[in-house]
């Protein structure tokens, strides 16, 4: 058997290098491979496609890579490589660091792993409170305009890779998720308005706005019709057709986003790229008890800027006594996802990228 | 600011990829766990050398066994997002990465067949019109060679796949797959006798099951 396993593969071997009479007994057993010859021309993926696909690797790789840096370097301290390379000395120093560090971790860490853990978590997870109170609470803490734009932009890339996640796992995206993204685009868009010289902060936006379209547009080519996906979309469209508008008519814009000096502008006024129907930025069955939305900061800046960018749907002021943190049961969330990997696990145990399927 | 996990992270306006590169511009040639290293490290010339290197033949590689072009790219573009959060969390290859993009692209093409089953579009008669032309005879003998394709284990038709049209030796098949080499040469047989017991169902009519 062994010995016609090898007689084989070489035969193999012979027909692979072109040779396609072997003048041996075993042609008969290499007939299948014959049936699979007009698999054998496939077409190329033609160079728009792959230099499409390429930007798009590398707009994620700049977020999946760029964007988490504290874990990696987090994890890359805590290693117990570096650690015991770090600390090679004696046996009794070894004991009494660890006990130490054992100490720290039991009196500091606790907060600390919590907040670590809340990075990777999603909607419905016990963590994702945290994880925006962590946001909300940095936001407020940012007193410089560009810092607070930079900030709102990650989030609002957070927010989109969240709905992309949960859209592959097939869970609902819950409408929070929705008015956070939002909530931050358009405080992007007005911390950019109050800057004297906007136009490279509206170019960060202008730029994050088309990566992210790009990342949904893949994703809503993977789960079609997902309502939540199209909204989204048309919210980064919405912040797209403002920054374009700040960039060629920053009075205009300024106008637009901070309500100074004019009156709302009319619907009809709107730049072209707007959809004719203007997405409700709120969900239409909002909560009882709303999550803040907002960072504390944001009351001051907030009113005059969401009227004027959803004229009738969206409330005039937020209460300032919201709770801070989203609820960890949100509506329309699966539980029990697991939160670090950014992907659904869809194959098996063990294998690259997860679950299901492999021999 | 030790516990303070989230108050030091950059804010920079425009966090350019390249901004830290060990060798990979020093006008040498990156083996594959210096061009792995360099795209740990977010390098975008490493990323992109990594796609352009990839990417063409993984969308070949899904094109064969489905079929379909648009999902071929689609398989290119989650192999790729799934490389990516592999690396981010630390994880990922540390070599023979086209194996290892082989093996992610597999997966999403059998959990899509698992959904889809493949071999339905084949039992559709209609699907292939009897009075064809020449081209569209050419796609009958394609749709058979790839009906005939899923009538293996999942493991044969990776091995022929693999090795039949990706070039790919017994050892880059073994890495591929995990397995030793003698067991990819028994796969091999068995694929080859399962091939032919298709085929002459195929040519006495019985019909699959």
């Amino acid at each position: 058997m062994t010995d016609l396993t090898d007689r084989l593969d070489e035969a193999i071997a012979h027909r692979l290098a072109g040779h396609l009479q072997l003048g041996d007994n075993l042609d008969p057993l290499l007939t299948g491979l014959d049936q699979l010859e007009a698999l054998r021309d496939v077409p190329r993926l033609d160079i728009k496609a792959a230099a499409q696909g390429k930007q798009v690797f590398l707009t994620q790789a700049r977020q999946i890579l760029l964007t988490t840096p504290d874990r990696r370097q987090w994890w890359r301290l805590i290693s117990f490589q570096n650690f015991k390379e770090a600390f090679a000395m004696s046996r009794l120093s070894r004991v009494m660091i660890a006990a130490l560090l054992v100490i720290v971790i039991i009196v500091f860490g606790g907060g600390g792993a919590v907040a670590f853990a809340a990075q990777t978590s999603l909607p419905a997870e016990p963590f994702y409170g945290i994880k925006l109170a962590i946001e909300d609470a940095r936001l407020s803490n940012t007193s410089d305009p560009s810092a607070a734009i930079l900030l709102s932009e990650e989030y609002a890339a957070r927010r989109i890779d969240e709905m992309v996640r949960l859209a592959a796992t097939q869970h609902s995206i819950p409408p929070e998720l929705l008015t956070r993204l939002d909530s931050h685009l358009t405080q992007a868009l007005s911390s950019a308005a109050g800057l004297d010289t906007p136009q490279a902060s509206l170019e960060q936006i202008l730029q994050m706005a088309e990566t992210q379209s790009m990342i949904l547009t893949q994703a809503r080519s993977m789960t079609p019709n997902d309502p939540s996906l199209e909204k989204a979309a048309q919210y980064l469209e919405i912040a797209r057709g403002l920054a374009q508008m700040g960039l060629s008519d920053p009075i205009q814009f300024r106008e637009q986003m901070l309500g100074q000096n004019v009156s709302p502008m009319p619907p009809s006024a709107l730049p072209t790229v707007f959809p004719s129907s203007m997405p409700s930025m709120m969900p239409s069955a909002m909560p009882t008890i709303m999550p803040t939305m907002m960072p504390s900061a944001m009351p001051s800046m907030m009113p005059s800027v969401i009227p004027s960018m959803m004229p009738s749907a969206m409330p005039t002021m937020m209460p300032s006594a919201m709770p801070t943190m989203m609820p960890t049961g949100m509506p329309g969330g699966g539980g029990g996802m697991g939160g670090s990997g950014g992907m659904p696990t869809m194959m098996p145990t063990g294998m690259p990228g997860g679950g299901g399927g492999m021999p | 600011l030790l516990f303070n996990v989230f108050a030091d992270t950059p804010i920079s306006p425009k966090p350019y990829l390249s901004s830290q590169i060990p060798v990979y511009y020093m006008n040498m040639l990156p083996s594959e766990a210096e061009l792995l290293q360099c795209a740990r490290q977010a390098n975008e010339q490493a990323l992109g050398e990594i796609y352009d290197a990839y990417s063409s033949r993984l969308y070949g590689y899904a094109y064969r066994l489905s079929g379909d072009d648009a999902f071929a790219k689609d398989v290119v573009s989650e192999t790729f997002y799934r490389f990516l959060v592999a690396l981010r969390d630390g994880g990922g290859p540390r070599e023979h990465l086209l194996a290892y993009l082989y093996r992610v692209a597999y997966h999403l093409v059998v959990d899509n067949a698992r959904r889809q089953p493949y071999a339905n579009l084949f039992l559709d008669e209609s699907f292939i019109a009897t009075d064809a032309n020449p081209s569209e005879r050419g796609d009958e003998r394609e749709t058979q060679a790839r009906e005939a394709l899923w009538e293996l284990t999942s493991e044969q038709r990776q091995v022929i796949v693999l090795k039949y049209f990706e070039g790919f030796s017994n050892e880059d098949v073994a890495i591929a797959m995990g397995k030793p080499i003698g067991s990819i040469k028994s796969l091999q047989s068995r694929a080859l006798a399962a091939l032919r017991r298709v085929m002459s169902q195929v040519s006495e009519g019985v019909p699959n099951d």
